[in-house]
């Protein structure tokens, strides 16, 4: 009974969940990769990676964002506990719009990042790729909010590319128009849906409940039959993302609860989000040691965006300086369709990246039926975006 | 508006130790007191009778010659004729030991071979408080204060532990975390010596005699010193009060105002700095640097706030254990009590009843259960037979100490200290046949009224555990072990610091030094006043 208990507890020994949407994407799976993202079955590829970076790029796309970590915020002290755990002053936010935000713990180390939607100064969301649970907690003790995990209540879409907006009037949903970049609107039952996506792209996330998610999805379908709507999968999505020069948390820098060696743990400004750090904020977690940080310089570590020379993929390349000394290390690679480049993320050693943006070479061996070959090519630091679309701000949205 | 360039909160002993070391540097130093008695738990606030009282301790062994000096308090009235208190540990059968001078240097009750093995275990903890005592009284080396000086003298420390041999090197790590009961037992015999030890390792704190690292606990007591003494435990002239007194006129004298019955309700700052206190009146008073000697959890909790905790450090404080567990039992009887075995003179000395190691255990056991113990340990002084000065007119006072007498009982404090009481006469009738028959007066005090009296949250002998995962630079928790807060300007000592309770003053005169120290960084001037 009790060995039941424990199995029946332990999220390891049982399967992956389904999303809402699991049907509607397995259904048109032909290659069968799928991978955990927070305890759900999530694709990677649904049948053709290129073919679904273009629909990102070239006409709709559909991404299941089901998984996203979830967390309801309500009650008088909401704005005061959210100012006290991110870094940004969420007072300065509009209701019904979207902000990009992150928090530290004590040391100014970056848990996680994640975006905040405000339906009003009582009542918000707050979704990110990790689970949160006891630090939320520990840091509301002292205010009077109520928070709850709504990730498994919640399905969410993400409609991405120059047609999405079109695919959304064809399903009657013209609401949209009037949506400029990081707002939101909430429909009837509950539907809520903004104008945000991880692409860079004309774009937008609809959240709705979960019994609704089979019927919305084959509204969109419907819509979408004639604008060249496809079903993706995350490689093609990071492939956009990072075009667009957008970080992933574990991925181009771990967050401090996942580091177990010491050095591994960034500050903001270590990961090129200093921008978003508000220190004229009376307090938030993390404030004391980063104002310590700033004053004695204390970072070691710049976040840089690179253009490679050559077509070869960098990922997990190292970075050289003058071919010789180590200077950093590439966290994401790709070539990118758009910008027709071999592009990168990258986390470079201070002052490497910053100071000194020249003379900087990365060491990649590329693997040719099982033969390397070695290659030392040279690269530019560049900003970000690597791709820059028009169309992604263009408010009402372009329609074709 | 009623500014100054000190505000101390709590009118403690080590409230005041720092107010003296701060007011005799030029500052103008104000205490809030929230009770109408200056002392904390020390002071005689508990009143026996309309006309008696008695303080929760009645020895101390903490007070070193510098300290002393550090505050004048010699000047100040502190006799240097102290009463050097022998223990008795006795059982219920008549047996007993009698254990003198600088913790146990005379020892009767044992034969020779017992006496031997004694000395031979006290030298070698005696080796070991000492090495301890290196760093009982200095402030702890930690993050933010490692100047070069102090990492020497670490290190010397360090060094002198290795010369002494490797054997003596091993040994001191091998007993640091054990359990008391093993080294006992690995090196004495008898019953009554090692429950005495046992009691003694594990006073004021929640561990039994079998829990991992008590041994530390004696040596912690054994490090103590009281004017040069080392180990030793003493009833200074006129007993505590007038301890305290001492320390009272020294602040005063320094030019220190104290202002009582206003309890500090908000602290005041901006932009992360402090500018004074609120108290629960109304009133605003206005400081630079405020210093709080009350329990790191009101500090933290109650004056910064939770909201302006980052959530590790938040975290840390709640994990703070800080319920007590020891409880006071004043009498007054209305004539020296009579033994059946020891003699009047006998009487002079703190007797406990602490039959053996299992004894203590027992007594433990219950309190991890919210119970009482079947048979409780206690100690016991009479300090008006120790010393005539401190006689008085309505009767003899029996000062008793309980141990394992949890904060929370299941069965609530009210309905249990009758029964707590029952279980103390019972024993000590076993020593003093007819003692029911002459009590005056009594007052039983339970850590919930420790905590109500005194307001220090839990009625904890040290304000929270000290234990050796919260000691040094761990107390009260590792990032402020400097006596300073994240809010800068805000101070804290107090019990809950290091070193810890019982009256030494130290946690004062350290976080006094360090303001001093912080203020000379920051430019402040202060001109040294000329007396
Ligand atoms: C039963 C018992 C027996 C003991 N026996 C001994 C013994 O024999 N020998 C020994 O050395 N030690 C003994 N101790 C321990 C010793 O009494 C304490 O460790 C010591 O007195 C603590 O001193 P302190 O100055 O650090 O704090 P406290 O004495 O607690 O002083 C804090 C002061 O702050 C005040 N205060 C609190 N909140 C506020 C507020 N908001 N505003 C204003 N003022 C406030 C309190 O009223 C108090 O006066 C005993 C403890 C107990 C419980």
């Amino acid at each position: 009974m009790k060995k039941e208990l424990i199995k029946s507890k332990s999220n390891f020994n049982n399967p992956l969940k389904k999303t809402p949407f699991y049907e509607k994407f397995s259904s048109q799976m032909t290659q069968g990769y799928w991978y955990d993202w927070s305890g759900y079955k999530a694709a990677s590829i649904i049948q053709d990676q290129e073919l679904e970076y273009f629909a990102i790029r070239s006409t709709t796309s559909l991404f299941d964002i089901s998984p996203l970590i979830k967390y309801r915020i309500k009650g008088k002290d909401t704005e005061k506990f959210l100012n006290k755990l991110t870094v940004r002053n969420v007072i300065l936010q509009k209701n019904n719009t979207v902000q990009y935000t992150l928090w530290c713990n004590d040391d100014g180390h970056v848990l996680d990042d994640g975006t905040l939607f405000k339906f009003s100064e009582f009542d918000y969301r707050l979704c990110c790729q990790e689970r949160h649970l006891p630090w939320l907690l520990d840091t509301a003790i002292g205010f009077d909010i109520e928070l709850f995990e709504e990730t498994d209540l919640v399905a969410g879409l993400s409609i991405q590319g120059p047609t999405s907006a079109s695919v959304l009037n064809n399903a009657g949903l013209s609401i949209i128009n009037t949506l400029k970049p990081f707002d939101f609107v909430t429909i009837k039952k509950n539907i809520l849906i903004s104008r945000t996506g991880f692409t860079g792209d004309l774009g937008y996330e609809i959240f709705l409940p979960n019994q609704l998610a089979n019927n919305f999805w084959d509204k969109i379908w419907e819509a979408g039959k004639y604008l060249g709507i496809k079903a993706i999968g995350f490689n093609a999505l990071n492939i956009a993302r990072v075009e667009t020069g957008f970080i992933v948390a574990n991925s181009d820098f771990i967050t401090a609860e996942h580091a177990i060696r010491n050095n591994r743990t960034r500050n903001p400004d270590e990961i090129g989000l200093s921008w978003m750090v508000d220190m004229s904020k009376p307090f938030f977690n993390g404030k004391d040691a980063i104002v310590k940080i700033r004053k004695n310089n204390l970072s070691k570590y710049v976040f840089a965006a690179l253009e490679i020379d050559g077509k070869e993929p960098a990922d997990g390349a190292i970075i050289y300086h003058d071919k010789k000394h180590e200077v950093g290390i590439i966290t994401t690679a790709t070539w990118s369709p758009t910008a027709k480049k071999s592009i990168a993320l990258a986390s470079m050693k201070l002052p490497y990246g910053q100071k000194i943006k020249s003379n900087l070479w990365v060491e990649i061996y590329a693997l040719r039926e099982l033969e390397y070959y070695k290659m030392m090519k040279k690269v530019s630091i560049v900003k970000t975006p690597f791709v820059k679309l028009k169309r992604r701000t263009l408010t009402p949205p372009l329609k074709n | 508006m009623k500014s100054y360039d000190v505000i101390i909160i709590g009118a403690g002993h080590n409230g005041m130790a720092a107010s003296i070391k701060l007011a005799k540097t030029g500052r103008k130093v104000l205490i809030l007191e929230s009770s109408s008695e200056f002392g904390g738990m020390a002071s005689s606030n508990i009143l026996l009778n309309d006309n008696v009282n008695q303080p929760l301790p009645h020895l101390i062994n903490h007070l070193c010659s510098k300290s002393i000096k550090d505050l004048d308090l010699i000047k100040y009235g502190l006799k240097t004729k102290n009463f050097f208190i022998p223990s008795i540990s006795v059982d219920k059968n008549q047996n007993y030991i009698s254990f003198s001078g600088s913790y146990g240097s005379q020892i009767d009750g044992i034969d020779s071979n017992e006496k031997a093995n004694w000395e031979k275990l006290k030298k070698r903890m005696f080796f070991q408080a000492n090495l301890l005592k290196k760093f009982l009284y200095k402030s702890p080396i930690n993050r933010e204060n490692n100047s070069l000086f102090d990492k020497l003298d670490f290190l010397k420390t360090g060094i002198n532990l290795r010369i002494k041999g490797r054997e003596e090197f091993q040994e001191f790590f091998r007993m640091m975390l054990m359990c008391v009961a093993d080294i006992l037992e690995e090196e004495i015999n008898n019953d009554l010596l090692r429950g005495l030890l046992a009691f003694d390792a594990t006073l004021g704190i929640n561990l039994g005699p079998r829990s991992p690292t008590s041994y530390m606990g004696l040596l912690y007591r054994l490090a103590g010193e009281f004017n040069g003494a080392q180990g030793a435990q003493i009833f200074p002239e006129g007993g505590i009060p007038k301890l305290i007194e001492t320390f009272y006129k020294s602040s005063t004298s320094a030019g220190v105002e104290f202002i009582f019955k206003n309890e500090a309700k908000n602290l005041i700052f901006e932009n992360n700095k402090v500018t004074g206190i609120k108290t629960q009146n109304g009133e605003e008073f206005f400081a630079d640097i405020v210093l709080s000697s009350v329990s790191p959890i009101k500090t933290f909790f109650d004056f910064i706030g939770p909201q302006r905790l980052d959530t590790g450090l938040l975290r840390e404080i709640k994990s703070l254990r800080y319920k007590g567990n020891v409880s006071k039992l004043n009498l007054l009887l209305n004539k020296i009590p009579k033994s059946s075995f020891l003699s009047n003179e006998q009487l002079s000395a703190r007797i406990t009843y602490t039959p053996s190691i299992n004894h203590v255990e027992e007594n433990f056991n219950p309190s991890k259960y919210q119970q009482l113990p079947e048979d409780p340990n206690f100690e016991l002084l009479f300090p008006s037979i120790i010393d005539e000065t401190n006689i008085n007119d309505n009767g003899i006072i029996a000062s008793i100490i309980i141990q394992n007498t949890p904060y929370s009982l299941k069965d609530g404090w009210d309905s249990s200290k009758k029964l707590l009481y029952s279980k103390i006469m019972l024993t000590l009738e076993k020593i003093f046949p007819d003692i029911k028959k002459s009590v005056l007066a009594s007052k039983l005090i339970s850590p919930l009224d420790i905590e109500t009296i005194f307001n220090v949250p839990g009625g904890h002998w040290h304000h929270s555990e000290l234990q050796i995962d919260r000691m040094y630079s761990l107390r009260p928790v590792f990032k402020y072990s400097s006596y300073r807060t994240p809010i800068h300007g805000l101070y804290i000592c107090g019990a809950g610091t290091h070193p810890g309770g019982g009256i030494s003053g130290k946690s004062g005169i350290n976080a006094a030094n360090q303001i001093i120290k912080d203020q000379k960084q920051n430019n402040h001037y202060y001109e040294k006043r000329i007396d």
